[in-house]
């Protein structure tokens, strides 16, 4: 040993220190914006008569920050932090590990200046326009070929678990950002998916569900690998299990985005292999979970006097308990009963709250007094803020199961004279309301409890000695030679092309089984004659539906089950929305579905409901949309929008092109016309509200006739 | 850790005397692994999953098991049946019912709270009409103002204009509540009122 050469180098820590800050702060943001919607849920004037605060637009800011701005910035901390160190190597370029950092900062300022001005996608967690996006994929590839980059020149001829999970998340963020993001620009700010109906709903959520295994799991996954075996100074339970659930895990993932689509109009064998994989994936998530308990044999005593292991065995414990409830929910009768509840509010930020969060707590506690050579601040507040954090949770997900299950029951409730029990939308709503004030508090604690942390780190880091020099390390050059014998996966884990390669394999296979079909058979782009592309007028309500962000509240699908065909009419087909770009088949109901709106009620009801919906709905918890009563429908830019669409296949003519504009002038006309009989001024004509009616009239009404 | 200076090498890794023969030479910055089998509970679940999600496919995508379509086909034909029962024997409008209800003691109270909540958004607070039409004067759009066919506009509603079918939302009594509230607008003058509409019936 002692004749080989030793080469010095060193690691680079300024950029997760900047992570890490970042974490924290956007984390603050992301939970204040948090508190602000569930505070408008329990009443909506918190929204304060504000456009740009309203749920609908604020809903996206908040998924958005918690999911790429918090959870993505701890990851980022982590991946440089513990990389370096797994892989005895300096990252490849400090300049690209700089311009990761500050583009991906850009791109969360960017995100949070557009969606409260309306600028939108209009599809879950992929809200952001098609500028961004494209930041985005910039940004990624830099941190891919960093990353890459820092494998090649490692000096550890193997690769560790954690490094397995960063290796497959890298390559998998890419492919669903880029996949589901594809889009056709009408104009800078704006474009429509190429996808439409249930291609780009399925597109979506294979992004969507994957969003959450591959950014919020797999990543964490890898961090947990280093830093739980890290803090308790203990060997890793089983390099077995690591294996076999890291690559059952990863294969079984990508299949399982159709669980967010049962009983939609998504063709049935594709709800199916959602719901299996979904159940399959019941295990292989928990070998991550057991690893990194068991991980803990001797050390259990230590839980209780250290904030970091209640911290680290608190995410694990929420990590298993999400997994099962994950599974439990992809069946389709516990689907039926729980999807477009508060249920699945709950279940997601188990997630978030329980596992991402309290996981990126013990990750910071461990990692701060390391980077800046100190010590944490005060282990008081750090207990105060674990306790806190965990009732803030627990009032949350109980809060919101209790109300998605009450909801979901009150739904679906018919009596012997073939009727809905509580036919009334509004009162499945007053009955929970009280529920949204405990998840308020609940929201309120874990707030609270970043707050302290902010304050605990903040104080450590001021404690600090300054100019710390960059500590220095030595270590052997990899030479591969040295390893020419080995077998199994011990060699793969030697060859890091070949793995990459191999996990790439393993999440193409699902992908490609899922979605070969959905571009080439039939079942997907059922056409049907009676269904016609929407009018001009309609194309311009249909985005001012998407820019305020309705999907967050209301669906477009009537689901094969009797007490839907009861309460909105008969099941949305497949051919319906065929020609929505993107589709807006939505995920949650906190108010009634609008598939079947239209022509349900006058024109003049929409307006006065637009306006104030507790004159039209007492109870109802809706923002009031002033501003679409004072803001003026862009007639001009329908010509090009009907144009883009057409390229994308929607049949326009040539005239309907040509004349947009005129023809959305006439429709208005003619709809601000018949509301004259109950008070509506013609000169209301042009404004946004009557586009947004057209749209909303025209919901549902060229199938709602039984065949 | 060798030659390689982690950090926390000040700490050795902890490993009980039973794991020495499972412990691996695997060292990342100080990580170690023990080479446990995997646990049988674990893989239990993990082939019980298996073993049940292959058939459950097979049998849901090729082999007949009842659809989503078929149960909700079912489902629909049974509420329609319970409906159609329904309304042949207790649907339809019954002065001796309608009469016991509005001598009933709380019949003020429910006949007002039920317009507050339900009609008076459309109708008016007196009647008057607004998006719905005007209730006090003797204009009539569906039937001829009588008891029977304002019951059956209220039981069945208009849906097409926007008027719900407020029989099954409200259950009868609400509903002959309601409808003697109405009738007892005939002749007032309200605030506001709109224009008539449809035939006059004196």
């Amino acid at each position: 040993m002692n004749d080989k050469k030793l080469e010095t180098f060193s690691y680079d820590d300024s950029v997760v220190k900047k992570f890490a800050i970042a974490t924290v702060l956007w984390g603050a943001v992301g939970m204040l914006v948090g508190v602000i919607l569930a505070a408008q849920l329990a009443d909506w004037r918190f929204n304060f008569g504000l456009e740009w605060l309203t749920f609908g637009r604020l809903r996206p800011l908040h998924t958005n920050a918690i999911i790429f701005a918090f959870v993505g910035n701890s990851i980022f901390a982590g991946i440089y932090h513990s990389t370096q160190r797994l892989l005895k190597a300096r990252m490849f370029s400090d300049m690209l590990s700089n311009i990761h950092f500050w583009g991906w900062q850009l791109i969360i300022v960017l995100a949070a200046l557009t969606l409260p001005l309306g600028y939108t996608q209009g599809k879950e967690y992929a809200e952001l326009i098609w500028p961004i996006d494209i930041l985005i994929t910039l940004i990624w590839v830099v941190f891919a070929v960093n990353f890459f980059g820092t494998l090649k020149k490692r000096r550890e001829k193997h690769i560790y678990v954690s490094i397995w999970f960063y290796i497959a998340s890298i390559i998998t963020v890419a492919l669903l950002h880029i996949v589901n993001s594809i889009s056709l620009p009408v104009s800078l700010m704006k474009s429509y998916p190429i996808y439409a109906g249930v291609q780009d709903a399925l597109v979506q959520w294979w992004y969507g569900h994957n969003a959450v295994a591959f950014f919020l799991t797999t990543p964490v996954l890898g961090l947990m690998y280093y830093y739980v075996p890290k803090a308790i100074n203990r060997p890793v339970y089983s390099y077995r299990l690591s294996i076999v659930h890291f690559w059952s895990l990863i294969f079984i993932y990508i299949w399982a985005g159709p669980h967010h689509l049962l009983y939609t109009a998504l063709p049935e064998w594709a709800q199916t292999i959602g719901m299996v994989f979904s159940i399959m994936l019941w295990a292989p998530s928990w070998g991550g979970m057991i690893n990194g308990l068991l991980t803990l044999r001797g050390a259990w005593n230590r839980v209780r006097e250290e904030s970091i292991l209640k911290f680290f065995v608190t995410a694990l414990t929420f990590y298993g308990m999400s997994t099962f409830e994950g599974p439990l929910l992809s069946i389709k009768s516990v689907s039926s009963l729980g999807h477009y509840t508060d249920w699945i509010v709950g279940h997601v930020h188990a997630g978030g709250i329980g596992w991402n969060y309290m996981f990126a707590a013990g990750m910071l506690y461990y990692m701060v007094p390391k980077l800046w050579k100190t010590k944490v601040y005060s282990e008081q507040i750090a207990k105060a803020q674990y306790w806190t954090a965990t009732l803030g949770l627990l009032l949350y997900y109980v809060s919101m199961v209790v109300a998605g299950i009450t909801q979901g029951l009150m739904w679906r409730a018919v009596d012997a004279k073939g009727q809905l029990v509580y036919p009334s939308f509004i009162e499945t709503v007053d009955k929970i309301v009280p529920m949204y004030w405990i998840r308020l508090i609940g929201g309120l604690l874990v707030l609270t409890s970043m707050l302290m942390m902010i304050y605990n780190l903040y104080k450590s880091i001021k404690n600090a000695p300054k100019n710390v020099e960059e500590e220095e390390f030595q270590a052997e050059a990899l030479d591969h030679n040295k390893y020419k014998n080995e077998k199994g996966h011990r060699k793969l884990e030697g060859l890091t092309a070949t793995f990459t390669v191999l996990a790439t394999i393993a999440v193409l296979v699902g992908t490609i089984i899922e979605f070969v079909p959905a571009f080439l058979s039939k079942d997907f782009i059922e056409v049907s004659e009676k269904v016609k592309p929407y009018s001009p007028l309609e194309v311009a309500g249909r985005d001012i539906y998407i820019r305020e962000g309705c999907y967050n509240c209301h669906s477009q699908m009537i689901r094969p089950m009797v007490s839907e065909y009861l309460r909105y009419g008969k099941a949305s087909e497949a051919a319906e929305s065929v020609y929505d770009h993107p589709f807006q088949w939505g995920s949650k109901r906190t108010g009634p579905d609008l598939a079947r709106v239209g022509g349900k009620y006058p024109d003049s009801w929409h307006y006065f409901h637009m306006k104030d919906p507790r004159k039209v709905i007492q109870g109802s918890i809706m923002p009031e949309y002033t501003w679409l009563f004072g803001e003026k429908t862009e007639y001009q830019v329908l010509t090009k929008k009907l144009k883009v669409l057409k390229s994308m296949g929607v049949p326009y003519s040539e005239e309907e092109i040509y004349n947009a504009s005129e023809l959305a002038k006439e429709q208005a006309k003619e709809i601000t016309l018949n509301m004259a009989d109950a008070g509506v001024p013609m000169k209301m004509q042009n404004k946004q509200i009557i586009a947004l009616i057209a749209y909303l009239q025209r919901l549902g009404v060229d199938m709602k006739e039984e065949k | 850790m060798s030659d390689h200076n982690s950090e926390n090498n000040k700490e050795q890794v902890q490993v009980f005397d039973d794991e020495k023969k499972i412990l691996l030479d695997h060292d990342y910055d100080g990580i170690r692994e023990l080479d446990h089998p995997l646990p049988k509970w674990w893989l239990f679940t993990f082939y019980l999953t298996i073993i049940f999600s292959v058939p459950y496919y097979l049998a849901h995508t090729f082999g007949g098991a009842d659809s989503i379509q078929k149960e909700f086909k079912e489902e629909v034909l049974a509420a329609q049946n319970s409906q159609k029962e329904y309304d042949d024997e207790k649907g339809k409008f019954n002065l001796e019912e309608y009469q016991k209800v509005i001598a009933g003691p709380k019949f003020e109270k429910i006949a007002k709270k039920t317009y507050k909540r339900k009609c008076k958004a459309c109708h008016g607070k007196d009647g008057g009409g607004g998006v719905g039409p005007n209730l006090a004067d003797n204009f009539w759009l569906h039937g001829d103002g009588s008891l029977e066919t304002v019951y059956n506009t209220i039981n069945k509603g208009v849906v097409d204009k926007g008027m719900a079918a407020w029989g099954a939302k409200l259950g009868k009594e609400k509903v002959y509540a309601v409808l003697k509230y109405v009738a007892d607008f005939k002749g007032t003058t309200p605030s506001n009122p709109k224009e008539p509409q449809g035939k006059e019936y004196k």
